[in-house]
């Protein structure tokens, strides 16, 4: 950063103070703010927007999102009497500073001079909001393409945080639940709104596991039930920290191929399809952990079945644990056999990230013992109690004390 | 020119042959790996004669932290050189109701128990990979525990060194039975840079200046706050936190928000020439922020100041990018690294209170000084003030002092 400091001050004002001005975020010709979404509460209003990838180069003329970094536009209105504090750790726990982005943006340090380390600087939001001001800038971010979601927690003087929830839109991945008519999955007559007691009987009826394509074999345990909206059921994966997942097209072919060159990690990755009511799912998320074989995934299907008009969802959770070769796929992941595990730690997962209102437990996907595990279509062994959880979304967080515990019947034992 | 090329390619090959003969056999002898499964049995290493037991109302919890050694009589695998820790539990429920215990209150990316075994089934033949699968399985902690009974186990957590820190969550019938444990436990094989004695013994009782709140505060607006190196010529970077705390609070609180210590002496320790009251940093304690290498680094110097006998400590917290040339290289705005650390501090339940304070050392962003390692910074001059404490402080009993106004309200 020696060419920082080398430089005038009186040169950074003339030639960067035109360029503020032009590209001023809230200047027309700034495409990203009509994605812009506004939440008010308790009189403090908060507008966001997020700039995709190629809106970025533009804004910040290096390439952030190579760089896995994500600049969120940020406006906070203070309406109230007494002064706000906005905190960018609760956005994102690992945000970056001004300067630290420009120096991943631009390469390295010494690529960074001081106009550039000053423009992301004086574009910055600041945390402290007087009383009747209103503050824009931006914040940086780890990157999540798809679908941004984050939390803006703002502190008031009265010592309460307002919490607000965004969920963003990112141009820039092809979806698989953007192809999905959801209104149109199933004909009027075939949707059954049911009470309690036809809820528990219909889901243990339901098929113990996915099937292939021509609704043959049987597959990987269907152990999940979920309660709730569209809306509903994918905020709240995203709360949890899982990514969306892209379809096949020649965009995800060529990102997949150069993840498996380079070994570099593909967060939204088409997943294979595994079948239920003769479609495969109708939507998949995908967690990744520590390393590229380590992800855990999730299929949803929509159900005919509704419960107090609110959609009911079946699907299949798995922890990938590892790569192995099979005859018929060449190489597949190793799926954790212990089918309960994997069920539990989503359970967790959701109530530790406020996603989650009520949970039960039915039957119907039956028992397979340590000592007599069945095995899925691409012959991995696996165990199971032969319980289903039920789980109730929640797209307000929710503490995960306040989590309802129903007992039906069936609680698991170990 | 093209026959000596050949020439030597010919000789390379059959250097290559010699190499490659005991490299099939050795793969030979993996692909039929005959090792045996063999964990010595869990009463015969007496690691729990550390375990730690908390008990509240009708549930009692023990934990015990095997090291590194004991883990690989345990487990029969190395599990630490794959950054894996297992971590022991019981828990006793005196209760009439089931209680959940919740993994993930422990680590957030627990390893499952057959994901350990999978990703070390390395040289065991297949007979024995079988009965590693079901070792696992059968030593891990259930989560269920029923009314009037005791369960114990193994969750696989990710390997820290030094004192391992975690909680024990258990969700019971009602939230009025839910409870949280949170232990602190040593683990063999890793010394932290001292003692609590040395802390005793750096300043004779005649040193120590004991404030109020308000002595304190005059107090750091007023002193230098400018390190200097070893001959005292030269300034180094400034103290940019102050903090007040008993050490094993702050311990506890930094614990809990994953910072990590470090001995203080170690290769890669920033602005390591950096002196006040004649030494270097008593404490050091890193965050990792990404796989790339960025991370954050605390620097601490336990001053002659207490306030009402509590101890008062001089910081740097400092930012560091971590890629290729820039490795460990500082972000200059030390002002954005305190702020970090308020919050951090904050949402990690460990600030019970905070202020800014405006010291004496202003450097801005148009003329930033430099370090002694001669990266450059900038600062409006504030000081964060935190008040740290071990038992959790929810965020919204933190007080925050009106004192100075703070870094971000002024050069707007």
């Amino acid at each position: 950063m020696t060419s920082y400091r080398s430089v005038p001050l009186l040169l950074t004002l003339l030639v960067f103070l035109p360029v503020f001005a032009q590209s001023d975020a809230e200047a027309p010709g700034s495409p990203f703010l009509e994605r812009a979404i506004t939440q008010t509460e308790d009189a403090v209003t908060i507008t966001v927007a997020v700039p995709s990838d190629t809106e970025t180069r533009e804004l910040f003329g290096v390439p952030l999102y190579k760089r896995k970094i994500q600049p969120v536009w940020l406006e906070i209105a203070n309406d109230r009497e007494t002064p706000i504090t906005f905190l960018p750790l609760g956005l994102d726990p690992k945000y970056f500073t001004p300067i630290e982005s420009a120096f991943l943006g631009a390469g390295s340090a010494s690529e960074a001079d001081m106009n550039m380390c000053k423009f992301f600087f004086d574009r910055r939001i600041n945390m402290f909001i007087d009383p009747g001001e209103k503050r824009t800038g931006f914040m940086f971010t780890q990157l999540q393409e798809g679908t941004k979601s984050f939390n803006v927690d703002v502190y008031t003087d009265d010592d309460r945080i307002v919490n607000f929830t965004f969920f963003v839109p990112v141009p820039g991945l092809r979806l698989d639940h953007q192809d999905v008519d959801w209104d149109n999955l199933y004909p009027e007559d075939q949707i059954r709104d049911l009470d309690k007691d036809a809820l528990i009987e219909a889901l243990t009826a339901m098929p113990c596991c996915t099937t292939d394509k021509k609704s043959k074999g049987s597959g990987d345990p269907l152990n999940l039930v979920v309660i709730g909206t569209v809306d509903e059921v994918y905020y709240a994966f995203l709360r949890a920290g899982w990514d969306e997942t892209e379809v096949i097209s020649r965009s995800s072919l060529t990102k997949m191929a150069k993840s498996f060159v380079t070994g570099s990690e593909y967060r939204y990755s088409p997943v294979s399809g595994l079948y239920l009511f003769d479609r495969p799912q109708d939507v998949a998320f995908q967690k990744a952990r520590d390393n590229i074989n380590e992800r855990n995934h999730l299929r949803l299907w929509m159900s005919p079945l509704r419960f107090e008009g609110v959609p009911v969802w079946v699907g299949q959770i798995s922890r990938d644990i590892g790569v192995r070769l099979t005859a018929k796929t060449i190489t597949t992941h190793k799926v954790d056999p212990d089918m309960d595990e994997t069920r539990e730690y989503l359970v967790e997962n959701l109530a530790y990230s406020q996603a989650l209102a009520k949970l039960g437990y039915v039957d119907g996907v039956g028992e397979a013992t340590i000592d007599a595990p069945r095995a899925n279509l691409t012959g991995d062994p696996y165990i199971t109690d032969g319980k289903r959880v039920v789980l109730w979304i929640s797209s307000q967080p929710k503490n995960f004390g306040e989590v309802e515990d129903l007992d039906w019947g069936a609680q698991p034992i170990r | 020119m093209s026959d000596l090329t050949r020439d030597s390619r010919l000789r390379s090959d059959a250097r290559g042959i010699k190499v490659l003969v005991p490299v099939l056999l050795a793969l030979l002898l993996i692909g039929c790996a005959t090792a045996a499964y063999e964990p010595m049995r869990i009463d015969s290493i007496p690691f729990r004669d550390r375990a730690v037991t908390q008990t509240s109302g009708p549930i009692s919890v023990s934990a015990a932290v095997p090291g590194a050694e004991e883990t690989r009589a345990l487990f029969d695998i190395p599990l630490y050189d794959s950054g894996i820790q297992p971590v022991w539990l019981k828990v006793e429920n005196r209760t009439s109701d089931w209680i959940r215990y919740a993994p993930v209150g422990t680590d957030r990316e627990y390893f499952s128990p057959e994901e350990v075994a999978y990703v070390h089934k390395g040289t065991f033949s297949g007979k024995a990979r079988k009965v590693m699968y079901r070792y696992f399985y059968d030593m891990a902690m259930p989560r269920r525990i029923p009314p009037g009974e005791t369960r114990s186990g193994f969750i696989f957590t990710h390997a820290h060194p030094g004192t391992k820190a975690f909680n024990v969550d258990l969700f019971g019938a009602s939230r009025a039975d839910d409870l949280s444990f949170t232990f602190f436990i040593d683990v063999p094989g890793f010394k932290p840079d001292h003692s609590e004695a040395y802390f005793d013994e750096l300043y004779e009782a005649g040193q120590i200046r004991d404030f109020d709140r308000d002595g304190l505060r005059a107090e750091l607006a007023a002193m230098d706050h400018q390190t200097r190196d070893r001959s005292g010529q030269r300034q180094g970077l400034p103290i940019n936190v102050v903090v007040v705390g008993e050490p094993q609070q702050v311990l506890q609180a930094l614990i809990r928000a994953n910072w990590v210590e470090k001995p203080r002496t170690e290769a890669g320790i920033a602005a390591s020439q950096d002196m006040l009251f004649g030494r270097i940093a008593d404490v050091v304690f890193r965050k990792n922020r990404s796989a790339s290498g960025s991370q954050n680094e605390l620097r601490f110097w336990l001053s002659p100041m207490r306030e009402n006998g509590t101890p008062v400590w001089l910081v740097q917290v400092t930012r560091h990018v971590g890629e290729g040339e820039d490795q460990g290289r500082l972000v200059p705005d030390l002002d954005d690294a305190a702020a970090y650390f308020m919050q951090d501090m904050w949402y990690g339940q460990g600030l019970a209170a905070y202020a800014w304070v405006l010291g004496q050392g202003q450097v801005p962003f148009d003329n930033p000084q430099q370090s002694l390692e001669g990266e450059e910074y900038f600062t409006s001059g504030y000081m964060l003030v935190a008040w740290l404490s071990g038992p959790a402080v929810s965020m919204l009993d933190m007080m925050a002092l009106d004192w100075d106004e703070g870094p971000g309200r002024v050069s707007e």
